[in-house]
Parts: structure tokens; C-alpha cells; sequence
């Protein structure tokens, strides 16, 4: 079975949505992953297209304009709770790290 | 210098990575892909370039399509923006290639890569082969030939039917094999994706679908070569007419679902002019092969020449006058001559000549003739006696035989020969031996 919806984010999910915090076209994400993440993340075209469509369809942001092919998208209330959810899981995997490594880490 | 190409790529629709790799060198040689045509891919020639080629899918894309929709272009666009140009498409298969050394793949998420490819399978290929294969299985099951009650030598001695049966089979093969090797590679696609987060390969039986293009072009060009060797004349002549319609059929469905695009006529149009187009003609194509076929047969150009019968009329009785009729049919296996001369009233000859063509078989085909005829026995109360086979002089022989009393109808091996042959008055020893002399052993 495939993964459960949107029950976890991979990274290309999670910058998406961090990306349409303020109205952003759609097509422009493909850019701003990598510009953000300093190249370590890219969005494929058709992985991103997929994206946007469930991410729609789920209502974690809504469409706000139409400019020919150029669609512009932004983050709704869901979307934000979605990505705070997945902001405090990578956060609580990150303070088990540190409370399991910390003290070696600042040696 | 041809400026066009066309190719059969035996790769199942889901098989990406064959795709692009093949379409890239391809593009190495010179020449891209720039769509379809029946059962082929088009080419045309361009300079050898180094491209790196990727197969995407877009679940709402339609092979009638005039161009592409809204939504599509809107994809098109977003590949775009990354350097992916379309260069064809294929129903919901999208082909594009990058000129960029190392581009970002269209597909970077996997897991959602198995979804969309599975989306876009379910729109046409699995509904089309789920068809086909239902199709193949009805086709089998009401086979008249694999019935039970059949008469087996009736079924080994017709070419036709063998090689019909054979295509049905093969294309149960192929279907079932298509969809089995499909919802394996989505299993396992989408199990790595869950736990690795990675994509396998995508799946190929590439040399079965070779294999089976292979085998298809063979019984194709056997089942006319038997035809011909074993006398079915007709039916090679029907398989010659019906090949040379259907590729009218589909060359004219083709142009007309062309001609509807350039048209831009609405999807529904274009679907219902296509497959309205290609039901149209092959009715008129089976129309026509039947007529011809039939007109053959009664202008006596598929006339089954009565010259080199081995056992005639004339053989036995007096009389010249007779009406006849003949069949022969046949296989690598066995083949198979019926006659039937008689004078009303008169007399009458009635006899099939079995003979089997492999050797090694000759035990077993008698074996199959004598279980069936005993099973018919138990059913019609008409039982096949062992009879001395001397005065024929055959290696054995059986007299019909119905509630006890004998009928003047005969079964009898010579060799690889087999000879079922009814009379209307009891054999005389002059009668046996023009049987024997005829209708036994090739050259004694």
C-alpha cells in the first residue's frame, strides 16, 4: 500500500508548502525549492504539478489566481496547521538527536 | 535519403526506462521521435545530439485529443520551465527530452510516480487488456473444436482451427502475462517507494513481448504456408483477404481520426468517429471476405480438384453418372480427405481418409481415435467392433455395430493411415482389396 496520505511529508511536500506562504505561482516553486535549500532539494515538473493538485484537493492551499498557464497558489489555515504538525515532528526527531548525542556533538 | 522512421517497440506501456533509453539513442543516431502511428512510432531525421530522454504520464490526456487540454498544457508548461520539451505523446504517455547535461527528473517523489503511472494505466491499457484477455478466454471456451463431444482427428486435421487456436492462446498468453507482470511491478514500485523512498526500474518482459511478435509473424506465415501445402485453400485465401482489409480498416479509422484532430473536432467526436469509422469496416470488411469467399467457391476457383482422389467411384461400380463432394483439409499433424460420390438412386461411396504426418504420433492419434469412439458408444449405443483385419488387409479393423447388429461401416489402420468408410451394401472381397490397394499403405 502506498504511503497514507500526507500522514508524513517528504521534504519536496514540506518546502512546497513553505514556499506558498505568501501567494506564489505555481510553476515558480520549481526555483525557490532549490534557491531555499541551497540546491539540496529539487521539486521535480511533474512531481510538483501532482503536488499542487492534491494539495488543492485536500485544502492546504487554495488557488488565487488564473494569468494563462500561470497559476498562483497560497498556503490556507489547514495548510499551515499541516506544516506546523510536520515542523513539531521534525523538531521533536531533532531534540531526540540531541539528547541523544548533544553532549558528544559540542565536544 | 528518407526523412521518416518508423518502429515497433515491443515495450508494455508502464516499461519508461526502456522507452528513454531508446528514444535517446535513437536520438544519438539522428533521429527523434515525434509520435505515433498504428502499432508504430514516428521519427524524423535531425542532427545526433546527446539528449537525455524521460517517459511521464498524464492520467487525462486522451489518444483523441485534438491537442492538448488546459490542464495538459499547464503540465507541459511546468516541464518546460525545467527544461523538458515534449517531443511526443501517445494516448496518456508523455515522451520529453532535456538538452541539459544532468536535468532534475520530471518525477522526483516516487511514491507519488507509482500513483500517477497507475492513474494513467487505468484510463486505457488496463481496461484494454483486461478486454482482450476476457476476450481471448470467451473466445477459447466456446471454441467448438476443444469441446469435448468434437471429434478430435476433425480438430488435428484442420490447420485452420489449429492455428486459430494456437492465436487465442497466445493472445490469452500475452494478456495474462501483461497484467500479471503489471501489478507485480506496481507492487514491488510501490513497496520500495514506501520503505526506501526509492523508484525500481521499471518493469520489463521485453523479450516475451518479442517472443510473442516473433511467434505471432511465425503461425501467421505457417498457418498460410499450411493452407496451401495441405489444400485449405480457402482458408488461406480468407486469411490473405482479411489481412489486406483490416489494414485498410485501420489505415482509413487512422486518417479519419487524423483528420478529426486537424479539425479539431471535441474528444467525443473524435472517438466516436474512429471507432465508428473502424466498427463500419469491418463489418463491410467480413461482408466482403465472406462474398468474395463465397463467390470463389461457387465460380469454382476454390474448387477442390477431384483428379488425384485415390479411391473413386468409378473404382468400384459401373456407373459415371455420380454427384460428388470433397473436402481436404489439413496440418503438420495430420491431414484429411472426405468423399462422397453417389448416383441417386445408385450406389454411393462414403469414405474419410485419415493420415498422420509425424510418425511418432501415429499410436497416439489411433489411441485418441478409439477412446472417443468408445465413449460415443456408451452414449449413441453405436459401437466399433473389433473385426479380423485380414481380408482388408489392414493391421486391424473395426465394424460399426448397433444393438447387436453389424453395420456395413468400417474403421480401419494402415500404418499412419486411418480410413473410416461406409457402405450401402456389404463389403465384397473385390471391394476390400480396391480399399486396400487405394485407401491402405502409401506405395504398397
Amino acid at each position: 500500500m502506498p504511503r497514507a496520505k500526507f500522514q508524513t511529508m517528504t521534504e519536496q511536500m514540506f518546502y512546497t508548502l513553505l514556499c506558498l506562504k505568501s501567494e506564489c505561482c505555481g510553476m515558480d516553486i520549481l526555483d525557490r525549492v532549490p534557491e531555499m535549500t541551497g540546491g539540496a532539494v529539487n521539486v521535480g515538473s511533474g512531481t510538483l504539478y501532482t503536488l499542487l493538485e492534491q494539495f488543492c484537493a485536500v485544502g492546504w492551499i487554495r488557488e488565487t489566481r488564473v494569468e494563462g498557464r500561470r497559476r498562483s497558489y497560497i498556503l490556507t489555515d489547514t495548510g499551515r496547521e499541516a506544516l506546523a504538525r510536520e515542523y513539531r515532528r521534525i523538531q521533536a526527531q531533532a531534540e531526540d538527536y540531541r539528547r541523544i548525542f548533544g553532549e558528544e556533538d559540542q565536544k | 535519403m528518407k526523412d521518416k522512421k518508423r518502429q515497433i517497440l515491443p515495450y508494455s506501456i508502464y516499461d519508461y526506462d526502456a522507452y528513454a533509453h531508446h528514444f535517446a539513442k535513437m536520438a544519438r543516431r539522428g533521429w527523434m521521435v515525434e509520435g505515433t502511428a498504428p502499432f508504430t512510432w514516428v521519427y524524423r531525421r535531425c542532427e545526433p545530439r546527446e539528449l537525455t530522454f524521460a517517459v511521464s504520464y498524464f492520467a487525462r490526456a486522451s489518444m483523441f485529443d485534438s491537442e492538448p487540454g488546459e490542464e495538459q498544457r499547464e503540465f507541459i508548461a511546468f516541464c518546460e520551465r525545467t527544461g523538458w520539451r515534449l517531443a511526443a505523446t501517445n494516448a496518456q504517455m508523455q515522451v520529453f527530452y532535456n538538452e541539459r547535461p544532468d536535468p532534475v527528473p520530471i518525477e522526483t517523489d516516487p511514491a507519488l510516480e507509482v500513483e500517477t503511472i497507475h492513474r494513467a494505466a487505468k484510463r486505457m491499457y488496463l481496461p484494454l487488456i483486461w478486454i482482450m484477455l476476457g476476450l481471448g478466454i470467451l473466445q477459447l471456451m466456446t471454441d467448438r473444436y476443444l469441446d469435448p463431444s468434437a471429434f478430435p482427428l476433425t480438430f488435428l486435421s484442420h490447420g485452420s482451427t489449429l492455428f486459430s487456436l494456437a492465436f487465442k492462446l497466445l493472445l490469452v498468453v500475452y494478456t495474462a502475462v501483461e497484467l500479471g507482470a503489471y501489478f507485480l511491478w506496481l507492487r514491488r514500485a510501490r513497496r520500495a517507494a514506501q520503505e526506501t523512498g526509492t523508484m525500481i526500474p521499471s518493469a520489463g518482459h521485453r523479450r516475451f513481448n518479442v517472443a510473442i511478435l516473433m511467434l505471432t509473424a511465425v503461425l501467421l506465415i505457417s498457418s498460410l504456408v499450411t493452407s496451401v501445402l495441405y489444400g485449405e485453400k480457402l482458408y488461406g485465401f480468407i486469411i490473405v483477404l482479411m489481412l489486406a482489409l483490416m489494414a485498410v480498416a485501420i489505415s482509413i479509422s487512422w486518417k479519419i481520426q487524423t483528420l478529426m484532430k486537424r479539425r479539431h473536432a471535441s474528444r467525443t467526436a473524435t472517438m466516436l468517429g474512429t471507432f465508428g469509422t473502424a466498427v463500419a469496416l469491418s463489418l463491410a470488411m467480413v461482408t466482403t471476405a465472406i462474398f468474395i469467399a463465397v463467390g470463389s467457391v461457387s465460380e469454382g476457383f476454390l474448387q477442390e480438384d477431384a483428379e488425384d482422389l485415390p479411391l473413386t467411384f468409378t473404382d468400384l461400380y459401373e456407373g459415371t453418372d455420380y454427384q460428388e463432394s470433397i473436402r481436404r483439409d489439413g496440418s503438420p499433424i495430420l491431414t484429411s480427405l472426405s468423399v462422397l460420390q453417389y448416383e441417386s438412386p445408385g450406389d454411393s461411396l462414403d469414405y474419410t481418409l485419415y493420415e498422420v504426418k509425424l510418425p511418432f504420433l501415429t499410436d497416439p492419434v489411433r489411441e485418441l481415435v478409439l477412446r472417443k469412439l468408445e465413449r460415443d458408444g456408451t452414449v449413441d449405443g453405436e459401437h466399433y467392433l473389433e473385426a479380423d483385419p485380414a481380408p482388408w488387409s489392414a493391421d486391424r479393423a473395426f465394424q460399426k455395430d448397433w444393438q447387436g447388429e453389424p453395420l456395413n461401416d468400417w474403421l480401419l489402420f494402415y500404418g499412419g493411415r486411418i480410413v473410416f468408410i461406409d457402405m450401402d451394401r456389404e463389403a465384397t472381397q473385390e471391394f476390400r482389396n480396391a480399399v486396400a490397394a487405394k485407401l491402405g499403405r502409401k506405395g504398397e
